[in-house]
């Protein structure tokens, strides 16, 4: 009983701190100007990015406390969709807009900014009893010719050739590759269409393509479980999975010098130092001549149109402090997600595409809460 | 009959109560009508939208989208032929239903007929949750656990044995590594296998006893009394059942396209990567675009689905009717009964 009774009155402490607490919150907040606190916002899109974009959403909630932005992964095509209907207040994807896509765009919105926000890459792995998991080598026309189905063996001559002293096994080769649509489908497939006359013409590069051989998985993790379960199988995943996947992965030739290049964090982020602007349709940093450029490298976006009319004053001032954020601060955390920052100077250019989206007019300066 | 008694004579009820009935009944047929035709509108809308979505890629492939054997996404390049779908469909179901009719009607016969012991409550029950168990589980356990095994010991030692006979063989032959027709059609026939064991044990239930025991007083064994007595009665049941679980599996989606290896092959082997066509709408519809007509293929390949479907079902009911005919109806009454269940 007077267990109870004690408890009681504690609680009533603890309510009356915290009702006191919470008063006090609020009369700070309402006498003083205080810091921006953002509005929600909602977007949709690549799937690539998600994971980060997740992230950085939740960690710039703790800048604008009021910025809660939804963000839907519903695919890069999807993305392109909902923005040009204007469903969402940005779009996110993997690949930049195609010009039957720009023109579908309602003219209204003054054309749309196209935001490199991280790079990517994708990486070939595999799974070969006898053969190293790192070390391997690989270039694009050898790899081109594995996926055509041409080169059969791991003992074949082609592969020899690239891994002298290497003794390779007679396995034959099992080719995994993704039956969804995707980004990292696209940007393997531009790789070897750009490497290998023959597959750009017998097979193209997009999202999704007619494979001449092999099985297709699911996903990432359908694609890295294939690989794992058969002796001899080889396949692409996108890189920041592929970190974890145990798997073997191949040092794949840079064009440029000849070097063999593993993939990594650095290695892709250096790739972006190609990057033009503004971001046309066909731009893409494969095959980077950049110093230390890992081959199979991409980008993601962000879409924004650049007159922000329809949204709220506030939203609108969110989205941009949001970008300022993430092309400055954002670009920290990338690494412990293993995707890859925008190379010094990339970022740069990108922040100075910000002054082109503009408010019933005017141009929106950054907050100094996002500026600090 | 009682009802109408007592409409009959003014005597018996008070009027209000009657009355308040017949708004009551009148709200509610209302009320049904109108969520029934809602209801088939809707199926209507559906079947619409689908037709008028895939109306370009009919448009632009015409018979073509039913026989080519390409289908190439790439844009600039698209070119959409539904046979290697439409094949793997067919087939996996095939596979699906050989393998696990024979094994659903014993299973039936023995929670019904044979087995009354401390075995029968037990498996009836592990049969039933197996229903339960949501299809991506399946394929989770299909790609993991399964497959596995199927690569490295079920198919090669089939391959080396029945592989050797020849006709026969030919769908028993080539590469066992990767996902194939054969590893979705196994999956397949333990997902559908609850399905039909239901709808068969409720058939097999419904022989009536008099059959039986004239069986066994004329000197029938157990096994003599099942394959004269209850087989022959159920048997256009069994058809239904078998028909229940094959529009199960032609549907199926996601198990399948764990397992399957989404390649586009036609061909004997069962040991070839194949694709159905829900895997491939579930696999490419998120990111297709209306600038080509790569989303009207898939929805084009969607109402090639429903009609495969309507197919499946209009046969089903013609059986299960016909049996009607032949059985004067409690069997096949208990069929559709069950066939409603499992379908709800």
């Amino acid at each position: 009983m007077n267990k109870l009774g004690r408890s009681g009155s504690l609680m009533t402490l603890t309510l009356a701190v915290s009702v006191l607490a919470v008063a006090c919150g609020s009369t700070s907040g309402s006498t003083t100007a205080g810091p921006f606190k953002g509005a929600g916002l909602t977007g949709a899109g690549a799937t690539f990015p998600a994971p980060i974009y997740a992230k950085w959403f939740k960690d710039f909630q703790q800048v604008e406390s009021g910025a809660k932005i939804n963000y839907q992964a519903i695919g890069s095509g999807g993305g392109v969709g909902q923005i040009t209907a204007q469903t969402v207040d940005f779009g996110a994807s993997d690949a930049p807009l195609k010009d039957q896509e720009i023109s579908a765009l309602p003219s209204a919105r003054g054309g749309i900014l196209e935001i490199p926000t991280v790079l990517g890459g994708v990486v070939v792995a595999f799974n070969v009893t006898g053969v190293q998991k790192s070390g391997f080598r690989l270039d694009g026309p050898t790899t081109a010719d594995i996926f055509l189905g041409k080169v059969k063996t791991w003992s074949d001559q082609e592969i020899a050739t690239l891994n002298p002293g290497v003794s390779l096994p007679s396995t034959p080769i099992s080719v995994v590759h993704r039956s969804d649509e995707s980004g990292t489908t696209k940007v393997f497939t531009s790789w070897l269409s750009a490497e290998s006359p023959e597959w750009q013409s017998k097979v193209g590069a997009d999202k999704s393509v007619q494979w001449p051989t092999g099985t297709g998985a699911d996903q990432n993790d359908g694609v890295a479980a294939n690989i794992a379960q058969n002796d001899g199988s080889i396949g692409y995943l996108s890189f920041d999975f592929a970190v974890n996947a145990g798997l073997g992965i191949a040092d794949i030739e840079r064009d440029s010098d000849g070097q063999f290049v593993p993939p990594s964090v650095s290695a892709i982020s250096a790739a972006g130092g190609i990057l033009k602007f503004p971001i046309s349709s066909d731009t893409n940093i494969l095959n980077s001549a950049a110093t230390g450029a890992y081959p199979i490298s991409s980008t993601t976006y962000l879409l924004i149109y650049k007159k922000l009319d329809p949204l709220s004053q506030d939203q609108a001032q969110t989205l941009v402090d949001f970008l300022y954020w993430a092309l400055t601060k954002g670009q920290a955390e990338v690494k412990a997600l293993n995707y890859s920052q925008l190379p010094p100077g990339i970022d740069q250019q990108a922040l100075s595409l910000l002054p082109q989206l503009t408010y019933k007019g005017k141009v929106l300066d950054p907050s100094s809460t996002v500026k600090a | 009959m009682a009802r109408t008694a007592i409409q009959l004579d003014p005597n018996t009820g008070p009027p209000a109560p009657r009355r308040r009935s017949r708004v009551g009944d009148r709200v509610f047929k209302g009320a049904s009508a109108t969520v029934a035709v809602g209801l088939l509108a809707l199926l209507a809308l559906l079947l619409g939208d689908l037709a008028v979505g895939g109306a370009r890629a009919f448009a632009k492939f015409g018979l073509g989208f039913i026989t080519g054997r390409n289908w190439n996404p790439v844009f600039g390049r698209e070119q959409f032929g539904a046979l290697p779908f439409i094949f793997g469909t067919l087939v996996t179901s095939a596979i699906a239903t050989v393998l696990a009719v024979p094994v659903s009607v014993g299973l039936a016969v023995l929670l019904s007929e044979v087995h009354s012991g401390w075995l029968r409550n037990p498996l009836a029950v592990f049969v039933d949750l197996l229903a339960a168990i949501p299809s991506v589980v399946y394929g989770l356990w299909g790609l993991f656990i399964m497959k596995p095994v199927f690569d490295h010991r079920v198919e090669p030692f089939l391959s080396a044995t029945v592989g050797k006979v020849p006709v026969v063989g030919a769908l028993f032959r080539g590469n066992p590594n990767g996902g194939d027709l054969f590893t979705a059609g196994v999956i397949l026939a333990i997902m559908i296998l609850p399905t039909v064991t239901a709808v068969t044990r409720e058939v097999v239930a419904t022989v009536p006893r008099e059959l039986l025991e004239g069986a066994q007083a004329l000197g029938a064994t157990r096994y003599e009394t099942l394959r004269m007595a209850v087989l022959p009665y159920s048997r256009s049941g069994i058809v239904g059942a078998t028909m229940l679980g094959l529009g199960r599996a032609l549907g199926e989606t996601i198990a399948v396209s764990l397992v399957v290896g989404n390649g586009l092959g036609i061909g004997a082997s069962l040991f070839k990567p194949g694709y159905t066509i829900p895997a491939v709408i579930a696999s490419e519809f998120r990111e297709a675009t209306n600038v080509g007509v790569h989303r009207s293929g898939l929805l084009a390949l969607a109402v090639l689905l429903v009609v495969i479907a309507f197919v499946m079902a209009a046969l089903s009911r013609l059986l299960l009717r016909r049996s009607v005919r032949l059985m004067g109806g409690s069997a096949t009454v208990a069929a559709e009964r069950a066939a409603f269940q499992v379908n709800g």
